[in-house]
Parts: structure tokens; C-alpha cells; sequence
């Protein structure tokens, strides 16, 4: 999970708790404001009447004729009534009860007042309907709960967008400098902008780091170089000297032979510091993969090159590419070593009159499978997960064989995101699987 | 002809002009590129063997620089750096070939020769072997007039041993010459003598073939 969900689920997982604890105490916390609310409603309420009943005076609304007075609104919410009453102690209360109003039992909210006024003492009552009050606090609870309802979905929304801001370098930090740095060769070094100081600190580290790989895969690249050129001349003197004492006519037979063998030896040793050399410079990718590689015309290449290898041993190869696929952003020369090898092999351990296969077929991604089978002498079920290892034989008992050509294979394969896979039944033959990638979507082919 | 060795390494310029002056070549060693630049200015030269890595300087600019003056020998870039970048660039500045070190030196003499029939036209068009021509420039056998059907391979084989008539030539040397350097080249002297054979069969139901021999335990010559 991304660290800024995280943030955001916390965030909101914390306010809808405090929005339960709020809804739970809400009710409560309402009614009691409503009462309080109306209890001081009533107290405004008697003081106003009381103002009136000493201007005007009883009179004006207990007449002789009468003993008390009442009146309540059109929907009885609320009432005042005002009767005589004996003398007695003093009343001044609030409190909830019910009254019967035209043959309806309706609960109040009745402040009693008792109060003395021209030597006659009078009881003032004011009710306010607790249905009325509970109508209000729903309203009330309603109003509430639906504005801490937006706040929490705004202040949710607002945490999402900001951590997403706030965390934008870190991802381009992750994609510049981890995810699509494929090779030391095209680090990128160009400073993330960020006003964050950890994420500075991440980038300076990262970058420290990337300059130290870089310069050792600078100096893996020199020793190459240097290798290559070290190994090799020495080895070049010894085959020109060879060359010329076999141009030598006065040169014994069997001085001859002993010249030939040796001429095998720098040959072999050549082959094998060409294929180590190779394997180095794939690894440390110098070889460009700028070419668009269509593999039918490939394959036919390779075939064409073993036709001769073929009729030597009575072999047939069936070539079936359709639908052919296209390599993007390939190395042409890589890929045709890499089919050659896989085809050689097939050659090299089929049996006197076998055949081989090379099918290709589109997978459901929308990559490839090309698979080379052949009819040979199959591969020791021990012997599989040693085969792509470098100078690993296996069982082959051909002294031209290094153990490279495989290792190579594979190299090439990795380089270009194809895998490499092996099936064998020891007796009937091998399969070798190559599973091209999909091209990656919206990927432009190389000009 | 004449030719300029430009190679650093003492043995290995030796070597080659050992080799070379076998072939009949008069040949010229430098061993540094101010010493290249000094023989270049002063000769004409028909081949130009041109090793990369010299001690005062670069053998492409070396190339670029010549090229320029407008050099009409033909150029052979020798190099052990193999780097496919130096092959292209070497090609695209005029040179004529690339081989990369180690090669045999039977090699370079087929190189030489498809240069010289290529660039100076001074090729017989046919080349005699027993009964047969050999047209190497339209890659064809003769025999009485008439093309005998031969294999891409089969051709190879037999015209380079033409080339280098008289001489012994190791299995691994044909091996390499029809092969090239593809890395684990499935080199077998199985397949060399397999393409004899074949050869053998197809010349011999026309003419006696006598003069393709083999020499035991080494290789084949072609006797003229």
C-alpha cells in the first residue's frame, strides 16, 4: 500500500471515529442544548410577560368575570396561562408535563411562576411543546451530522491531493533514479526538484551512489578494452607464426602435425576469449539495441547459414513464423547469435538423418513464443539446470565444444527481456523456448 | 604490390611481412602513426594494413586523416578491439575491410585478393585447376564450358584452396574462412570432409581430380 493511501485511510479511519463518537454523544449533547435553549426561551418569555402584566396590569387579562387566563397558538405548540391562586410558597420552576388541550394529552415544557401583584398572588405559566423542542434538536442533530459528513469527505479529499503533491518528487526519485535507470551508461544525474529536505537528502544519496556504480562500471569497461587487446595480440603473433611455419615446405610431417594441434589450441583459446569477452560486453551493455529485428527473415538467415551443416548430417528444418513478430529497440547481429547457437546446438546433439523445428507463435500478451525443437539425443534431467552456466559441458563428448555457446544465449536473451527456457526428454530431444515480451505500450518504433 | 604494415607490436608486423613477402607482396612496416603519416607521404602504396590501437594515436583518424589526402591504396583494418562500433566506423571512412585479431593469415591473403579483383580489376577472370576453370567473379566451375552445379560451401572451400594452391590448408584455416568468427562456430573437420567428399563426387564424374589431395592428419592442398 502507497505510503500517501496510508496517510489518507488513517486520516479518514481517524475522522469517521471522531464522527461516530460525535454522532454517539451528538443526541444527548443536542437534547440537553435544546432544553437549555428553551428553558431560557421560557425565561425571556415570563419576563416579557411580566413586563406586560405591570404595565397593563391584571386586568387586562383576568377580568372580574374571570379567574384565570390561557391561550395557546394554533398548533398548541405553545401556551400562557395566568390564574389566581392562594397564597403559599414561592414557585419558580421549570419542568417537564403533560396537558390536556381540547381532548389531546400534549407533553410541555412548563415554567411555573408564582407572583404576588395588587395583594392577589397569581400563578403564571409558559409551556412550550417538547415535540416542537425534539423537532428542533433533529433538525438540529441533522444539520450537524451532515456537515461533519462533508468536512470529513473535503478534508479526506484535500489530504489525498495534498500527500500525492507532497510525495510527487519521491516517485520521480523512484522512476528517474531506480526504476528506469537501466544501465550506469545512461544514468540520469539531473537534481530531482523538491522543496522536501528528506527527499533532497534521498536524491543527493541516490545520485552519490549512482556516480560510485558508474565509475566502476567505467573501469569494467577499460579492463575490456584493455583485455581484449592484452589477450589477444599474443595470441594473433602465435597464429601468424603458426600460419607461416605451415607455409614452410621444409617443415617435417611430423613437426606439421604438432604445428596443427597447437594451431587448435590458439584457436580454441581465441574462441573462448571472444565468447567471454562478448558475454562481458553484452553485460555491460555495449552493444546498441536501436534496431527494429523482424524474426521470420532471422530465422531464415540462420537457416540458410547451417544448410550446408544440415545436409552434411541428413537433417531437415522446418522454419514456421506465422505471424511473424517484430523486435523493437533490438540488436540484430546479438539476436541472429543467439538463434544461431540455439539452431547449432540443435544441430550438434540431433541424430543422423533428425529434425528440427523452428515455430514461432503469438502468445495472448501480446508477445511471442519461438521455439527451436530437434529430434536429437536430449539432455540429462540432471544436467538442465547446469546448462546455461558458463564452461558447463554437460555430458558432450565433442572437443570442439567451450560450454559458452548457451551462456551466450542466454546473456543476449536477458539483454532484451526475452526468457529462455528448456525442455528435454533425455532419448527423444530438446525444446528450447524463447518468449519474447510484448512491445511495451505506446513505445515508438526506433527511426 | 606493395604494402604498408601499420602495427605496433614488433612480432606480430614481422609475422606478417614474413607472410606477405611469401606471397610476393613488397611490403613496408610503421610502427607508429607519424611513422604511417611519413611513408603514406611518401609512397604510393597499394595496401594499407591498419592496426587501430597505436601507441601515438588513433588508427581511425589515422584512416580519416589519409582518406582525406585522398589515399588510393586499399585499406585492411586489422584490430583485437573488435568493438562493432570501430568495424562500422572504419567501413564508413573508406577502409576497404575489417578483420578482427586473431585471423589466419590465408585469410588475409583471400581478403587481399577479393580487393584486388574488386578495386584494381587485376584478376584473371578464370583460374585453371586440372580439367576445370574457376571463375571466381562469377562464382562459378567449369568444365568443357559447362557450370558444374556446386554448393555455396562447396565453392568456398575449393576456391580458397585454389587461391593458396600448393599450400597445405589445416582444416581449422577452411573451417574459418567459410565459417567466419560466429562465437562457438560448431567448428567439426567433419563438415570440411564432408564438402571434400562432395566435391570429390561432383568433379569426378567429369575429370580425374587427383590434384585435390589430402594430407593426413593436416588438411587439404590443391597440387598444380
Amino acid at each position: 500500500m502507497k505510503l500517501s493511501t496510508k496517510f489518507s485511510l488513517f486520516n479518514a479511519v481517524s475522522r469517521v471515529v471522531i464522527l461516530l463518537v460525535l454522532a454517539g454523544a451528538l443526541p444527548l449533547a443536542m437534547s440537553h442544548l435544546a432544553r437549555l435553549a428553551t428553558d431560557q426561551r421560557l425565561a425571556q418569555k415570563k419576563e416579557k410577560v411580566l413586563r406586560l402584566l405591570r404595565r397593563n396590569g391584571i386586568s387586562a387579562f383576568i377580568t372580574a368575570e374571570q379567574s384565570s387566563y390561557g391561550s395557546y397558538n394554533l398548533l398548541k405548540e405553545e401556551f400562557i396561562s395566568l390564574e389566581a391562586i392562594p397564597p403559599g410558597p414561592g414557585i419558580n420552576e421549570i419542568e417537564d408535563s403533560k396537558r390536556a388541550v381540547e381532548d389531546e394529552i400534549v407533553e410541555y415544557r412548563v415554567l411555573s411562576y408564582a407572583f404576588a401583584q395588587d395583594g392577589q398572588n397569581y400563578l403564571l405559566e409558559i409551556g412550550r411543546s417538547t415535540g416542537s423542542i425534539g423537532e428542533t434538536e433533529r433538525n438540529f442533530r441533522h444539520y450537524a451530522l451532515y456537515m461533519l459528513l462533508v468536512a470529513v469527505a473535503l478534508t479526506t479529499l484535500a489530504d489525498v491531493a495534498f500527500f500525492r503533491y507532497l510525495l510527487e518528487p519521491f516517485y520521480t526519485i523512484i522512476r528517474q533514479r531506480l526504476k528506469n535507470a537501466h544501465h550506469p551508461a545512461a544514468f540520469n544525474f539531473a537534481p530531482i526538484k523538491t522543496s522536501t529536505d528528506d527527499f533532497r537528502y534521498l536524491d543527493e544519496s541516490l545520485r552519490e551512489m549512482m556516480t560510485t556504480i558508474q565509475a566502476s562500471f567505467t573501469k569494467e569497461r577499460k579492463f575490456i578494452a584493455d583485455a581484449s587487446h592484452e589477450l589477444l595480440t599474443p595470441l594473433a603473433a602465435l597464429q601468424y607464426r603458426f600460419d607461416n611455419m605451415l607455409a614452410d615446405e621444409s617443415l617435417s610431417d611430423e613437426n606439421q602435425l604438432r604445428v596443427v594441434d597447437s594451431q587448435r589450441t590458439v584457436h580454441r583459446l581465441r574462441t573462448i576469449i571472444r565468447s567471454l569477452l562478448m558475454i562481458s560486453k553484452i553485460e555491460n551493455d555495449q552493444f546498441a539495441r536501436a534496431e527494429t529485428v523482424p524474426l521470420a527473415p532471422l530465422v531464415a538467415e540462420v537457416c540458410d547459414e547451417v544448410q550446408d551443416r544440415l545436409a552434411v548430417l541428413g537433417l531437415t528444418l522446418h522454419q514456421d513464423l506465422t505471424p511473424d513478430f517484430t523486435v523493437l529497440h533490438g540488436n540484430r547481429s546479438l539476436l541472429f547469435t543467439l538463434l544461431y547457437n540455439l539452431v547449432s546446438n540443435a544441430i550438434k546433439y540431433n541424430r543422423a538423418g533428425g529434425r528440427i523445428d523452428a515455430r514461432g507463435r503469438p502468445t495472448p500478451g501480446g508477445g511471442y513464443v519461438l521455439e527451436v525443437r530437434d529430434t536429437g539425443v536430449g539432455i540429462a534431467r540432471e544436467q538442465l539446470p547446469r546448462l546455461f552456466l558458463r564452461f558447463d559441458k554437460g555430458a558432450t563428448a565433442d572437443p570442439d565444444s567451450y560450454g559458452l555457446g548457451l551462456s551466450i544465449a542466454r546473456t543476449i536473451a536477458d539483454l532484451h527481456g526475452i526468457s529462455l527456457e528448456v525442455n528435454s526428454i533425455e532419448g527423444l530431444g530438446t525444446s528450447f523456448l524463447l518468449g519474447f515480451p510484448a512491445p511495451a505500450p505506446g513505445l515508438a518504433e526506433p527511426l | 604490390m606493395t604494402v604498408l604494415i601499420v602495427e605496433d607490436e614488433r612480432t606480430l608486423a614481422r609475422e606478417l611481412g614474413i607472410f606477405l613477402y611469401q606471397q610476393g607482396f613488397a611490403c613496408t612496416v610503421a610502427r607508429t602513426a607519424r611513422e604511417a603519416r611519413a611513408q603514406l607521404a611518401d609512397t604510393p602504396f597499394d595496401f594499407v594494413l591498419l592496426d587501430l590501437g597505436l601507441p601515438d594515436g588513433d588508427g581511425l583518424a589515422l584512416l580519416a586523416e589519409a582518406k582525406q589526402q585522398e589515399l588510393a591504396a586499399a585499406v585492411i583494418i586489422l584490430t583485437a578491439r573488435g568493438a562493432v562500433e570501430d568495424r562500422i566506423s572504419g567501413l564508413e571512412l573508406g577502409a576497404d575491410d575489417y578483420l578482427a585479431k586473431p585471423f589466419s593469415l590465408p585469410e588475409l591473403l583471400a581478403r587481399m585478393h577479393a580487393i584486388t579483383r574488386r578495386r584494381f580489376g587485376l584478376h584473371k577472370p578464370l583460374a585453371a585447376v586440372g580439367a576445370f576453370e574457376l571463375d571466381l567473379q562469377a562464382r562459378r566451375l567449369l568444365f568443357g564450358g559447362q557450370e558444374v552445379s556446386l554448393s555455396v560451401k562447396e565453392f568456398d572451400v575449393l576456391s580458397y584452396l585454389v587461391l593458396h594452391k600448393n599450400r597445405v590448408m589445416t582444416r581449422l584455416q577452411l573451417t574459418e574462412h567459410i565459417w567466419g568468427n560466429l562465437p562457438e562456430s560448431g567448428f567439426d573437420s567433419n563438415y570440411i570432409d564432408a564438402h571434400i567428399k562432395n566435391l570429390r563426387k561432383k568433379l569426378g564424374l567429369h575429370a580425374d581430380v587427383d590434384w585435390l589431395e589430402t594430407v593426413r592428419g593436416i588438411g587439404y592442398r590443391v597440387r598444380v
